[in-house]
């Protein structure tokens, strides 16, 4: 794993075979760039911070990554590519590219049921069938972020078991965002793409958040027999506008409105 | 066929377009800004109607298939640029798949119709296959109207929670089935209330139509069940064709959302 802190280039060095590789991507909206010929690789375990001013393009670049966004050709028609776990995403299915490639939206979407019945749902998908809803796991992830807080207080997941059972789209910012997390770890992803998550919680909520995920990232994955990545460690890309955050997040920060172009 | 019906002169027709005042002066009155559109859609409603009533005489006349089905294609085309009018977002092939759809639906339908349940012969005869198409488009057309608005300004504004799905593995046809199911909901509804109090609220045109030219009512009541079956199954048929191709116009196989393709209409 690496461990260079501070700025450097979207490039690992390559003694590793990156996890998920992104080469000569090119964004364009109407007649503007937003960013050109950005390469950027992810390694085994990795945890890389994704920073940029407003309007760089941070999103648009972890939703093409997440294989949301067609990848479009760059200024001289050159074609963009990416490749996760020594595949190319055109040899990936998309489905089993999204789910362990999984993007994590600002502001969650949930349908109108309870919190738990849209983590169940999830299974329903052909992608999860191997998978089944474990409620323990939820409640032990919910407990490890009610637990230490001990101004027992406003915080809506204080009591587990009642935090399941509430309407979805009830839930505050924070409360979603907590909840859209917990909905894509019982996946078990191989790598987030994590679009500013804990922008709706507070500074205690955020530090329980922060410790669960580190927690989660550096966890050998349960399943791993039959996977064809299975020496790879979990890894995410995390975009946030909160330097310290991004400092105690990530060991690598590759810049967008700077790094871009190479 | 007995013709004991009163034959309409131009004169009582343009004594019931008196009848029009009535709309005019309510709209004067209560300056509910109609007046003018009142006129127009008067106007246009008589040249129309005059106009395919000389036109459908002389295809009758002719009796010629390949007049006949031009005539149909016709018909079937308004209809799906109609049914396309009606929509708030395009995209660039709506109008050939709303054609699709429309065409589709009735083709079977009518086959259905014609050759099994009425046996006409030859399969052509205008008599029997105009005012069947005419429902069949007319229905149709609603049904297609209805399922495509619905579905398109769902994946709109229900856009975060279709990329939510996919992000976490859908394939497209799982991350808008739900989108899909309540567009046909919706566009199957009217039909269906329509079907549940038919005889009871409404006397369907056709029907008012056949006795007023002099068929009994429990004859004509004959009619109508059965065109009421045909014209359930068109507008359940072209929806459900036009959502399918819809969603295969604003996915591609990669199952991304190609929002983009969706223009707003002014």
């Amino acid at each position: 794993m690496l461990h260079s802190t501070g700025i450097s280039s979207g490039r690992t060095s390559q003694k590793y075979e990156p996890l998920l590789s992104a080469e000569n991507l090119s964004r364009q909206i109407s007649t503007n760039w937003i960013w050109k010929n950005i390469s950027l690789d992810l390694a085994s375990g990795e945890r890389l911070a994704l920073t940029g001013a407003s309007g760089s393009g941070k999103s648009l670049l972890l939703r093409t990554l997440a294989g949301l966004d067609v990848i479009t050709a760059g200024p001289s028609a050159e074609k963009g590519a990416i490749s996760f776990a020594a595949k190319s995403l055109q040899e990936w299915e998309m489905p089993q590219y999204r789910s362990k490639v999984c993007y994590i939206q600002q502001l969650p979407a949930f349908f109108e049921e309870t919190v738990e019945e849209n983590l169940k749902r999830i299974f329903r998908l052909k992608a999860h069938q191997h998978l089944q809803y474990d409620r323990e796991k939820i409640l032990n992830w919910l407990k490890e972020l009610a637990l230490p807080l001990t101004s027992s207080n406003s915080s809506g997941i204080a009591d587990p078991s009642r935090f399941l059972k509430r309407p979805a789209k009830e839930l505050s910012g924070g409360e979603a965002q907590i909840a859209a997390l917990l909905r894509v770890l019982q996946l078990e992803p191989q790598v987030l793409l994590l679009d500013e998550p804990t922008s709706s919680l507070d500074t205690e909520l955020t530090k329980l958040f922060e410790k669960l995920l580190l927690k989660w990232q550096t966890e050998i994955p349960e399943k791993q027999q039959n996977s064809p990545i299975s020496t790879t460690q979990r890894a995410w890309i995390w975009v946030s506008h909160n330097p310290e955050q991004l400092q105690r997040m990530c060991s690598r920060t590759f810049r967008l409105d700077r790094d871009n172009g190479n | 066929m007995e013709t004991n019906y009163i034959f309409l002169s131009s004169g009582q027709l343009l004594f019931a377009s008196l009848l029009m005042a009535v709309n005019i002066g309510l709209s004067i009155v209560l300056k509910l800004g109609l007046t003018k559109q009142w006129g127009i859609a008067s106007l246009r409603m008589v040249g129309q109607l005059l106009m395919v009533g000389f036109l459908l005489d002389w295809v009758f006349a002719l009796n010629n298939p390949l007049w006949i089905l031009g005539v149909a294609f016709f018909m079937a085309t308004v209809a799906s640029i109609t049914a396309v009018g009606r929509t708030g977002k395009r995209f660039s092939t709506i109008y050939l798949n709303s054609f699709i759809s429309i065409l589709g639906a009735a083709f079977f339908v009518m086959f259905f119709a014609l050759s099994g349940i009425l046996q006409i012969d030859p399969w052509y005869s205008p008599q029997y296959l105009f005012p069947l198409l005419g429902m069949v488009l007319g229905n149709t057309l609603n049904g297609i109207s209805l399922a495509l608005e619905r579905f398109m300004e769902s994946l709109s504004v229900r856009r975060k929670e279709v990329e939510m799905l996919l992000s976490l593995g859908a394939t497209s046809w799982e991350a808008v089935h739900e989108l899909i199911r309540d567009a046909l909901r919706t566009s199957m509804i009217p039909t269906l209330n329509s079907m549940m109090v038919m005889g009871i609220v409404s006397l369907p045109g056709m029907m008012t139509g056949q006795i007023l030219a002099g068929v009994s009512p429990g004859e004509a009541v004959r009619y109508q069940i059965m065109m009421i079956f045909v014209i359930a199954t068109a507008a359940a048929l072209g929806a459900t064709l036009i959502v399918v191709l819809a969603f295969r116009a604003l996915f591609n196989s990669r199952h991304q959302l190609l929002l983009e393709r969706l223009r707003n209409v002014t």
